[in-house]
């Protein structure tokens, strides 16, 4: 088991590492660099500006020089968009932001969806389950960009329960409709997974079995059913969480909200080499460690599984 | 609105609950059992995310809007486009830094609320000219403060001029005061023309002694050499490399080949051998003392001859000096700040943070939550400080035009930076009260590679710029701008001749003089732009008319640009703003050595007119001398002018002090908000 959860480690890191010197030499291969502006930079001024960013060395070395500063910790500073301020420093401000705004959202997500979903269940091939499904068939078919201006506009402007953009980090309120257009599409998916999770156990011999027993129906579902129906749903909100905080570029941009996906997005417009690396390592471990932690739960979950492996 | 979501969920309640209806479904896994518990629990998994909906609603209900409390508060929310690189002022190019950077300083002339063309005192109280107006005198006010207390004085302009051409700071706008004496010498870091060209004791004067090979000769292919130890290179090889650098910038070890080994660097034959020893010795001393930095030597014509008094003397007369020290890049920065945190030429230091920086303008950084607002508060060490209306301003980043209409609309902004062209019909037609269309100093006009095949002849490029009906674009596509007569938008005394015009006829017979009849024999072109939008495909549309095809290129913002600097496109979308209130800042685009010329064309007579220009002390003939040489400009057409800027944006009524400005530079000192005077 050690040695596994070692090995996937180490696996882990190549992934990084990889991942790290693709987008390097990627973002050097760009037909643009930080050192440009929309008005002409002067030449002297250019020269001047390779040379404190250490441009002016050979591309390998800059590589060479870069992996041993990211390993030693240090992202280095930003070249363009928020110029010499650390890369570390900015991810710290707009990190938690991503991250709440993440969380939120799937706690909306869950708390629409598993309901709607069991609700589906139970009432299948009846009026609520049709109407539940084609909510949620139209919620992952909508894309944020559609949902989010609108509830900007009814629930921020016409009725102004909350604000229209902005974040506030004191202010639960900001967060609400962003999390909602984020939220959203996981509950119209986590809906669909639990109803046919639940369709699946609803159907098994246990279940006969507690209602032979007399058990109340209430009981069966919460205790029996839902525990196995949920499974699914449970799979789903790893990557969802992920893809959440990672994919919130265009609700960032609809709500104004000081994330890392604006700030990516116009790290990688201006070849800021530094804050492109940042958030791509970042996103990075984060998947990395998902997949570790899942990895490992399942190891530790399945016997079977871990027999297989050390086979 | 509370009660919304209740009865709602109550409503959903008794609509599932039809006995009869789940009593024919044998499908039913849950047929036959104790529905109503089964309700119950279902009611109780769905009460808690209501209950946690309804709780987050209560605070939500009624909340007072942003402005509503801003205006209480007597501070004023502004729409600025993008979070600020940085707010070092001698960094940043940019208008969003342009627009805090104004409220946080001021330099030696200030805005006037309403007028352009007029000059209100600033830091300098008054200001004087010699006759040919090379040299000025500004008269700085005696109490001036730093918003910490200190003292402002010439000394600290000085400072300012200093650090912003000193090369090692790298300032993208450091040209905007090459026009001081000897600024660009300084800022270029031509350390042949400081040690030895301003030195009236040379045996060789500049005039000749410039034609040796100091800036370096970059037609010379060195790539080979540039990683490798100039010691270990042969004869050839450093010759090769030390005529690629020029002789400004080459090191102790090199200047010390040179002068062991003279043949190693060519010389003009007219300058005397003499001269030739001089020279490097003298650039060999200094770079054996380290390179140290030339200000001294250079002697800018900056002096300070007491406290209060800066004497400005320039290479070459500038009427509207005023007028351009308006500009951010003129400001003074705080000497006393920027030196306790790092060296004078750091560009990394925490100097222009919150709780370090220190201006001198009617407000003072308070906070700057990034990406999310700056707020600035009022300095109380401004001079003017009891006349100034706001307690404060705070400017939000919002990138994204819709959400920032969106924004004001929902009362969180007093004035927005940009409204979308196509949200500009319905504004008119529900909101006019909040709707402002204003000129703005800036050209939208289309560049032509005119190195391309076709494009080469001015007879093409001229029939393209008939072709275009700018009075239609204007009416359906550029909403609210000025269809262009002339590449410089109407900036004051300045009459250039209008020669634009629509007649498509004249179009296609000069088209068919220049041999292409119909646009027969012209190559395929591609149409570069960053974004599609409508004015793409009037453009495209416009050529059609003429026969000829344009099959559309995007790129990204990046690429955008580079392809235009590095001239590998054909025909591209482009857009121009002046950075002040003078013809050359749209004419000087055009010459030969600029970097935002990018159409492969130039032309010595239109150089020719523009230094004539720059010599002409008499403002009106100077202006004169320049609608000739937009003339000469527009005879040639490299660019096809389309409209003339407006600014579109949506401002509050109950902002006082607010008019339209062509170059949006409104004081903040002069704004106050009375929410009183609006219903």
């Amino acid at each position: 088991m050690w040695k596994e959860a070692a090995k996937r480690l180490m696996q882990g890191l190549l992934v990084l590492f990889v991942l790290g010197t693709l987008t390097f030499f990627l973002v050097h291969a760009l037909p643009y660099g930080p050192f440009q502006d929309e008005k002409a930079v002067p030449e002297h001024v250019r020269e001047r500006l390779e040379k404190l960013h250490g441009y002016d060395k050979p591309l390998l070395t800059q590589y060479w020089l870069r992996l041993n500063n990211i390993v030693r910790g240090d992202l280095g500073s930003s070249i363009k968009v928020m110029e010499g301020r650390e890369v570390g420093d900015i991810l710290m401000q707009a990190f938690p932001v991503s991250l709440k705004l993440g969380l939120f959202a799937m706690l909306i997500a869950m708390a629409i969806g598993i309901p709607a979903g069991v609700l589906a269940a139970i009432r299948k091939n009846h009026l609520l389950d049709y109407l539940i499904m084609a909510v949620a068939l139209l919620g992952i078919c909508l894309p944020n960009f559609v949902i989010g201006p609108l509830l900007a506009e009814f629930f921020g402007r016409h009725l102004g329960w909350f604000p229209a953009s902005g974040w506030d980090s004191r202010d639960p309120s900001a967060m609400m409709l962003p999390a909602l257009t984020l939220g959203l599409v996981s509950a119209a998916y986590l809906s669909r997974l639990t109803r046919a999770g639940m369709l699946e156990v609803l159907h098994q011999d246990f279940i006969r079995t507690a209602r032979a027993k007399g058990q109340k129906e209430s009981v069966i579902i919460v205790r029996h059913a839902l525990r196995g129906g949920l499974i699914p749903s449970i799979a789903f909100l790893g990557p969802a969480f992920a893809g959440t905080i990672s994919g919130s570029v265009v609700v960032e941009s609809i709500f104004q909200i000081p994330g890392i996906g604006r700030l990516f997005i116009k790290a990688i417009e201006t070849g800021d080499e530094t804050l492109i690396m940042g958030p791509v390592l970042l996103y990075g471990s984060l998947i990395v460690i998902a997949n570790f932690l899942a990895d490992l739960l399942q190891l530790w979950f399945n016997p079977r599984l871990r027999s297989r492996n050390a086979s | 609105m509370l009660p919304f979501s209740v009865p709602t969920a109550a409503h959903q309640e008794k609509g599932t609950f039809h006995p009869e209806n789940t009593a024919k479904n044998t499908t039913n896994p849950l047929a036959g059992c104790n529905r109503a518990l089964v309700y119950r629990a279902l009611i109780f998994s769905r009460t808690i995310p209501v209950l946690a909906l309804v709780c987050l609603l209560l605070p939500g209900c009624r909340r007072e809007t942003l402005v509503g409390r801003a205006n209480r508060e007597g501070i004023l929310l502004v729409g600025n486009s993008a979070e600020p690189r940085a707010l070092d002022l001698q960094i940043v190019t940019g208008v969003p830094e342009n627009k805090i950077l104004s409220a946080l300083f001021e330099g030696l002339c200030g805005d006037h609320p309403s007028d352009d063309e007029k000059m209100v005192p600033g830091m300098a109280t008054h200001w004087e000219h010699n006759e040919d107006m090379t040299e000025w005198t500004f008269h700085l006010r005696p109490e001036a403060k730093w918003s910490d207390g200190a003292p402002l004085t010439a000394e600290d302009f000085i400072f300012s001029y200093h650090r912003m051409l000193h090369p090692e700071l790298a300032a993208a706008y450091a040209p905007m005061l090459h026009s001081i004496r000897n600024a660009e010498a300084y800022n270029r870091d031509e350390r042949g023309h400081i040690l030895c060209g301003l030195d009236e004791n040379f045996p060789t004067q500049w005039e000749t002694l410039r034609k040796a090979n100091f800036q370096g000769d970059p037609s010379i292919d060195a790539e080979d050499l540039a990683n490798r130890k100039f010691a270990s290179l042969d004869q050839g090889e450093r010759r090769r490399l030390l005529a690629v650098k020029g002789l400004d910038r080459l090191d102790a070890g090199q200047l010390r080949a040179i002068r062991d080994t003279p043949a190693l660097f060519d010389w003009p034959d007219e300058i005397p051998q003499a001269s030739r020893t001089l020279v490097i010795a003298r650039l060999l001393e200094h770079a054996e003392a380290g390179a140290p930095d030339l200000f001294e030597k250079a002697r800018l014509g900056l002096d300070a001859p007491d406290p209060h008094t800066l004497v400005v003397s320039l290479r070459e007369p500038v009427p509207y000096l005023p007028s351009k020290s308006r500009h951010s890049t003129w400001f003074p920065v705080p000497r006393h700040v920027i030196l306790k945190h790092g060296k004078m030429t750091d560009r990394f230091t925490k100097w222009a943070t919150v709780g370090n920086l220190v201006g001198n303008g009617p407000f003072q950084l308070h906070a700057w939550r990034y990406n999310h607002y700056i707020e600035v508060r009022r300095n109380p060490h401004y001079w003017n400080a009891p006349n100034v209306g706001l307690n404060g301003i705070r400017f939000y980043p919002i990138e994204n035009p819709y959400t920032e209409t969106r924004s004001f609309l929902a009362g969180q902004l007093h004035t927005t930076y940009s409204l979308p062209p196509d949200l500009l019909e319905k504004t008119r037609r529900e909101y006019p009260q909040y709707l402002r269309t204003e000129p703005y100093v800036g050209t939208v006009f289309v560049r032509l590679n005119t190195t391309r095949p076709g494009l080469d002849d001015p007879r093409v490029r001229r029939a393209l710029a008939l072709a275009i009906n700018r009075e239609e674009l204007c009416k359906y596509i550029y909403e609210g701008f000025t269809p262009a007569e002339t590449f410089t938008p109407q900036l004051g005394d300045y009459r250039p001749p209008a020669v634009l015009r629509y007649n498509l006829e004249e179009a296609k017979a000069l088209l068919a003089e220049a041999g292409y009849p119909n646009g027969e024999g012209l190559p395929s072109f591609a149409l570069l732009t960053s974004r599609l939008n409508a004015g793409v495909d009037a453009i495209q549309a416009t050529f059609r008319k003429l026969g000829i095809r344009l099959t559309v290129e995007q790129k990204d913002w990046g690429s955008y640009i580079a392809a235009q600097q590095q001239l590998e496109f054909d025909i591209a979308m482009a857009g121009w703003i002046g950075d002040y209130l003078d013809p050359t800042t749209f004419l000087d685009l055009w010459t030969r050595n600029n970097g935002n010329n990018n159409t492969g064309w130039d032309s010595p007579e239109f150089e020719a007119l523009l230094r004539k220009a720059a010599r002409q002390p008499n403002p009106q003939a100077r202006l004169d001398i320049l609608a000739q040489a937009e003339g000469k400009f527009m005879e040639a057409m490299p660019v096809l002018p389309v409209a003339w800027y407006s600014r579109l944006y949506l401002h509050r009524p109950e902002v006082h002090g607010w008019h339209p400005l062509v170059l949006d530079n409104h004081p903040w000192e002069n704004v106050s908000l009375k929410p009183d005077s609006v219903r």
